[in-house]
């Protein structure tokens, strides 16, 4: 009896010990756990928390800028993937071997000549755009609150399939702007003022 | 010796007895185990959600082009996320000690310094510097500001920047860097022209342009106004 009162209190000690070791770890595991949280957090404030659904497709989640002519998108492409970007303003591709996340921004702003420029960025480069000039520029800055905008990834994450052509931002105007608009811009131009597309056919009209 | 005596049946009370006693585990044994395998399991979960976490910091990281100070003896440096097309702006760190902002418009080369056409001291810590250009039909005009204050100033010819440019905006990604080298933040060439009409080349050798930079400048040669700095 004595020797099995020893052998179970062996096997306490080997418990308490186990358990012992395993709460450091799990302390600092915690520790850990919790300054990474912290990190991950601060940063998906500032480039967005995209969460792959699907690491063969590509995925656009749109972050919020403050800007309502700054659209930004926090953005996933799979690995082999030759994207193609192409709109007025811009045409860009690239290749590359491995997975590339990347923020990408359209940004129209008006200069102090009073003209609408844009700049267009995603992983092929950065273009700058000349929109419009004088009345035609004043005309979409007083409106633009106004313009309908279907901006990709808005409403929620966007899955795309790498040999779709989707729109990534479509800028139209509005029935009631419609009349005015095309005394101010050519024909091409009215209804759907501005239209950037991903995919192998974005560069045809 | 003993003598034998007949085989005991199995389950008879004098076998029992002298079966080794089976190992019985108690209430506290079991509570002991159950901890143990908690704790461990925290522990896993904890390092299979830490190596997660991990690996998409890694992603995000250059991308939200944070500022990291991993040597509080090194300047550290990284250029803001681009989203207009002349978006200069740097998050840095300097060490203890006297630097200065240093700005050059004329006789830029593809590397190296320049002569310096303008200056301000910079005092040590945390810093956000952005650089404006604009560039017009009748001037050029090459400010640098932190927050609202214009630290530097510089007004050009129109002849200065009238026939495009190369431009590299450097430290996309965050660098720590010693003290003793300059910190060059920007370098912009401009073409000249050939002499034949609308054509115009990148010189091999300095040209106008801009370059800013920050040096670390001797402490004991600084004037008074800068010390207050």
């Amino acid at each position: 009896m004595r020797g099995r009162a020893i052998k179970l209190r062996d096997l306490d000690l080997l418990l308490v010990a186990v358990i012992a070791v395993g709460g450091v770890f799990a302390w600092k595991t915690g520790r850990e756990r919790e300054r990474l949280t912290a990190r991950y957090d601060r940063l998906a404030a500032i480039t967005g928390d995209l969460k792959l659904t699907d690491p063969a497709k590509v995925h656009f989640q749109a972050l919020e800028t403050g800007d309502p002519m700054h659209f930004a998108w926090r953005i996933y492409y799979p690995p082999k993937c030759n994207p193609l970007i192409a709109g007025d303003d811009y045409d860009g591709g690239w290749w590359s071997k491995e997975p590339t996340e990347s923020i990408g921004h359209v940004r129209f702003h008006g200069t102090e000549r009073g003209d609408l420029d844009s700049y267009v960025r995603f992983p092929g480069g950065g273009q700058w755009g000349y929109h419009a000039r004088g009345a035609p520029a004043r005309f979409l800055i007083d409106h633009w609150n106004e313009l309908e905008i279907e901006q990709i990834g808005a409403k929620g994450l966007a899955v795309i399939n790498r040999d779709e052509t989707v729109s990534l931002l479509r800028i139209t105007f509005p029935d009631d702007l419609r009349d005015e608009a095309e005394t101010l811009f050519p024909t091409h131009l009215v209804p759907v003022y501005y239209e950037l597309k991903l995919g192998p056919d974005a560069a045809k009209p | 010796m003993m003598p034998e005596g007949p085989p005991l049946e199995a389950d008879s009370p004098a076998a029992v007895n002298r079966r080794p006693p089976r190992r019985q585990l108690g209430i506290q044994q079991l509570i002991l185990l159950v901890a143990a395998i908690a704790v461990w399991m925290t522990a896993y979960v904890n390092h299979q959600r830490n190596q997660s976490l991990d690996s998409r910091i890694r992603v995000m990281v250059p991308l939200a082009h944070e500022l990291i100070v991993d040597d509080p003896s090194k300047i550290a440096v990284v250029k803001l996320e681009q989203s207009l097309s002349d978006d200069n702006r740097w998050d840095l760190y300097l060490p203890s000690g006297a630097y200065r902002l240093c700005l050059a418009t004329r006789d830029v080369g593809k590397d190296g310094l320049a002569p310096v056409t303008k200056s301000v001291p910079i005092r040590s810590g945390n810093h956000r510097l952005a650089l404006t250009q604009e560039l017009t039909k009748t001037s050029g005009r090459v400010i640098v500001t932190e927050g609202k204050t214009v630290l530097l100033d510089m007004l050009e010819i129109a002849e200065w920047h009238d026939y495009g440019s190369d431009e590299k905006g450097h430290f996309s990604l965050n660098e720590q860097l010693p003290t003793d080298k300059p910190v060059i933040l920007y370098r912009r060439r401009f073409y000249q022209p050939t002499g034949r009409p609308y054509e115009s080349v990148m010189p091999k050798g300095p040209t106008e342009g801009i370059l800013l930079w920050i040096e670390r400048v001797d402490g004991s040669k600084l004037s008074g106004e800068f010390k207050a700095k």
